[in-house]
């Protein structure tokens, strides 16, 4: 290692003996722990005066995380000097990846620069056990042997044929029965050449049974580290031997599935972590805030009761109790989020009147609007028809969002609530003359908890959870919510709600991209809540952004999948924005372009991969979004698979996702065909059922299986009938047994010949 | 006359503030946020800073980075209070921004006492 790359490991091993482990302050890539270990940061190694003390928080390993009481601006070339070393310590070069303001100062995360690692030196070509050779002649004649002899019957064959050699020599010798002295030298001459002769047979098998010995240890070696253990390609020696070999295979492919299920259960584990790192953080933020102020009152009020007078002592008063309502509230959301989110929260899906739902609710509110002078309309469609949904969930959703509403308005203000029939939806609005919302806080405000955050700047204060709890109870009825807002004018929450709750276990139609996520980013908030209600009842994430700034945060911030946004949005131009859409480092998302007007070719050259033109239909959304979402990454393969019974279905697919591929799912061979048309499709794995009878279609038009897609057929015994079918058809056929996923994986993607490729048994 | 700049984008506390520190020698000027807050001590450079952290649009650490850049209040006595944050962080912001770091809920009558140390600190400003 060179002198440079040294330091770096012995800081890591400082920090983990001394640091403190901190659990929430570290960030996924990053070593968890905050280490205090004093170093030298300087722009200029050269000038002595030039370097300022910095503290390291955390270190990874390509890089270090420095507190630090000046800024730097990202890019700029720094030394860092580890000062706890006691030889001469030298200068570490790197850079500034970010800088951001923290409440120890600048935090700057620096990468560093290590110089490019020397060339590996060549190795010669090793031994046989890597690459198999060709069978010779002579390895095909002893392997012919070594079939047919076994260990023992190699001693009986070599001590015959010392025995029957003493014989006929003595006998050659002698001309006669040889005397007793002559005997036990010839005795003792035949073990010696008998002996030469087991040795010599010994020697021929036992170049055999080293070359296998040699691989079995390669296959263990692999198995222990995780890799694909693969049997010599020759034929093995001894059934025991190929038994073993196949066991090793078995027990490598166990071990790597339990792997691959223990990465999946610790990525879950991390998602939960995060989630309430960042609800642990907003609560104490939240209640703290309240419990400052009643303090703050309270304690006044103890020490200098006399210096007040009455009427600030009823004001001092009046302030603790609000503050202390607004943490019983608090309290209140916060058990609701968690009945809402863990699904134990009853629903009492009636159908009753809304109008009488809407009108009950709002006269609560007649007494609070009459004193801050402020007028309370309701405003409702006569002949409205009965709803499907709960009353009381509804009634919540209403109670929260005019009690918001006159809370942010002005005396003399107005709040109007309305509702109407819009086709199959019902309309209800709340709105208010109050500051009104900042466009980029539009999608933020619902949503509380898994939210990102800037964390130095809050959210709009004082509004608690209720708007999450509200887009959560109006989800679950099938319907959405959006906002509507001007800055100094006023906002209006809107929520949609379907006379008729839609089925909870209606099938998704886009069941290969269950999950993934999706930013849908429009202007027009209404839009951008339909199609996201569109999405999210086919079994996608959803987030939306009004505006081209969020649309951007949520991409630096969030592992997106698939962006959906029109190109006029009020921040930015279309140019623009498509520029910056297609040039983040690491784009790794496809983009529809949903809009008015534009070609889909110009368009497709820049890059984005579908162009939807409005107005458009639910169907095509679900095309395009199919569309997109199947399209070959550079990565990753595509890959379909047909349903059936004995593979997991779900399980296949998690291994094919998290190695960065993108399976789909078809229902029957027909889809499957279909989908080979439409898209760029590396390999299909089909089960052993689709060589009956149907196998004839695969290989004719509509199927029309090009030179580039693999099919693999998962076989639970891999015999004669489908050796030849697969033969004849260039398919690969792989031996499948429940809970064998992963070798299905690894056929569909291993890179190799289309020959048929068998396990050996 | 000892002037004090406090700012908090809740409303309870400001007020609160402005009663718990009233002297007869001491002029308290409340703002609701950070832009506020550098426009009244633009206007006159104060004794003392009271500011939360956690502010819309800017937050604290940023009206403290603005004004230690500036020479004026480059050694302006700042106290910081917060709701986030540990310990830990208290000696650490002491040398990043040259402040003191009161967690939220504080005592008041330790804040009270700290403003009193820090104004009898500051020499008579030039």
């Amino acid at each position: 290692m060179t002198e440079v790359s040294r330091t770096a490991p012995a800081i890591l091993q400082f920090a983990r003996k001394e640091g403190t482990k901190d659990v929430f302050s570290g960030k996924r890539a990053y070593a968890r722990y905050h280490i205090g270990v004093s170093t030298e940061l300087t722009t200029d190694p050269a000038n002595p005066e030039a370097s300022w003390p910095v503290v390291t928080h955390n270190v990874s390993g390509a890089g270090v995380g420095l507190w630090s009481t000046e800024r730097l601006a990202a890019g700029t070339a720094v030394h860092v000097r580890d000062i706890t070393e006691d030889s001469t310590p030298t200068w570490l070069p790197g850079h500034v990846q970010h800088c951001s303001m923290g409440i120890r100062g600048y935090l700057l995360g620096i990468c560093y620069d290590f110089p490019a690692e020397p060339d590996p030196v060549e190795e010669p070509v090793c031994d046989e056990s890597d690459a198999p050779k060709r069978p010779s002649l002579q390895s095909k004649l002893r392997i012919t042997r070594s079939n047919t002899i076994t260990a023992q019957t190699r001693h009986i064959v070599g001590g015959a044929a010392s025995a029957l050699t003493a014989y006929i020599v003595s006998h050659q010798i002698t001309g006669q029965m040889p005397s007793p002295g002559y005997f036990i030298l010839l005795a003792l001459l035949s073990t010696l050449v008998g002996a030469l002769v087991g040795y010599l047979f010994g020697c021929l098998y036992a170049r055999v049974e080293r070359r296998h010995l040699r691989a079995l240890r390669q296959m263990i070696r692999d198995v222990s580290e995780g890799r694909t253990a693969h049997p010599p390609a020759t034929i093995a020696a001894t059934r025991d031997l190929a038994a073993l070999y196949s066991s090793l295979r078995d027990l490598g492919a166990r071990l790597r599935l339990r792997k691959e299920d223990e990465r999946l259960q610790r990525q879950k584990l991390e998602d939960i972590t995060q989630v309430k790192s960042n609800i642990l953080a907003i609560v104490s933020h939240d209640m703290r805030t309240p419990l400052t102020s009643i303090l703050l009152y309270a304690q006044m009020l103890l020490d200098e009761q006399g210096d007040f007078d009455t009427a600030e002592c009823r004001g001092f008063l009046e302030i603790i109790h609000s503050e202390c309502t607004r943490l019983a509230r608090l309290v209140d959301d916060l058990l609701e989020v968690q009945r809402l989110e863990s699904d134990r929260a009853s629903w009492d899906i009636q159908t009753h009147d809304l109008t009488e739902t809407v009108r009950s609710c709002v006269s609560v509110f007649e007494a609070m609007a009459n004193s801050k002078d402020i007028t309370l309309r309701v405003d409702c469609q006569p002949d409205l028809p009965p709803i499907e949904a709960d009353a009381d969930k509804l009634s919540q959703v209403l109670s929260n969002l005019v009690s918001n509403a006159l809370k942010y308005t002005e005396p003399d203000g107005t709040v109007e609530v309305a509702v109407h029939l819009q086709g199959d939806d019902f309309i209800l609005s709340v709105a208010d003359s109050g500051p009104g919302i900042e466009r980029d806080q539009w999608d933020q405000i619902f949503d509380r908890f898994t939210q990102i955050r800037d964390l130095n700047t809050s959210d709009i204060a004082g509004v608690g959870l209720g708007l999450y709890i509200v887009r959560k109870i109006v989800e679950r009825h099938g319907g959405c919510i959006w906002l509507n807002s001007e800055v100094g004018q006023g906002s209006e929450f809107i929520v949609s709600i379907p006379k008729v709750r839609p089925p909870d276990s209606k099938p998704s139609r886009l069941p290969a991209f269950v999950g993934r996520k999706v930013v849908v980013c429009d202007s027009d908030p209404e839009l951008a809540a339909m199609v996201s209600l569109v999405l999210r009842r086919n079994g996608l994430e959803v987030r939306t952004a009004h505006s081209a700034n969020r649309l951007m945060t949520h991409l630096d911030h969030g592992d997106v999948d698939l962006v959906i946004t029109d190109v006029l949005l009020p921040d930015a131009s279309g140019a623009e924005l498509l520029e910056r859409l297609m040039s983040t480092t690491r784009k790794n998302y496809r983009v529809i372009v949903h809009s008015y007007d534009g070609d889909a070719d110009t368009l497709g050259a820049k890059g984005i991969d579908v162009f939807l033109r409005r107005p458009v239909s639910q169907d095509d959304l679900i095309a395009a979004v199919q569309k997109a979402l199947g399209k070959r990454s550079d990565e990753g393969h595509n890959i379909v698979t047909l349903q059936d019974g004995v593979i997991d279905m779900e399980r296949l697919h998690s291994y094919f996702v998290v190695r960065g591929h993108t399976p789909m799912l078809a229902e029957s061979l027909e889809e499957a065909a279909q989908l080979v048309q439409e898209y760029a499709i590396d390999c299909v794995i089909l089960p052993e059922t689709a060589l009956d009878h149907e196998w004839s279609e695969l290989s004719s038009p509509p199927f029309s299986l090009n030179a580039h897609t693999r099919v693999v057929v998962a076989c639970e015994f891999v015999g004669q009938p489908q050796q030849e079918l697969a033969g004849a058809t260039g398919a690969t056929t792989v031996t499948f047994h429940h809970g064998q996923e992963l070798t299905l994986v690894e056929a569909a993607v291993a890179p190799g010949a289309s020959v048929p490729q068998e396990c050996a048994l | 006359m000892k002037r004090i700049v406090v700012v908090d984008d809740e409303h309870p506390i400001v007020e609160g503030l402005r009663y718990l520190l009233r002297a007869p020698d001491r002029d308290i000027v409340v703002t609701y946020s950070g832009d506020e807050a550098l426009k009244a001590i633009h206007e006159q450079v104060p004794d003392l800073l009271i500011t939360d952290v956690m502010m819309p649009h800017m937050s604290g650490l940023e009206v403290i980075a603005t004004l230690r850049a500036a020479s004026a209040t480059k050694h302006l006595p700042i106290i910081i209070l917060t709701a986030k944050g540990r310990a830990q962080d208290t000696a650490a912001a002491q040398d990043a921004w040259g402040a003191t770091v009161m967690a939220k809920p504080f005592q008041p009558a330790k804040l009270r006492n700290l403003v009193d140390q820090l104004l009898s600190e500051t020499p008579v400003a030039v």
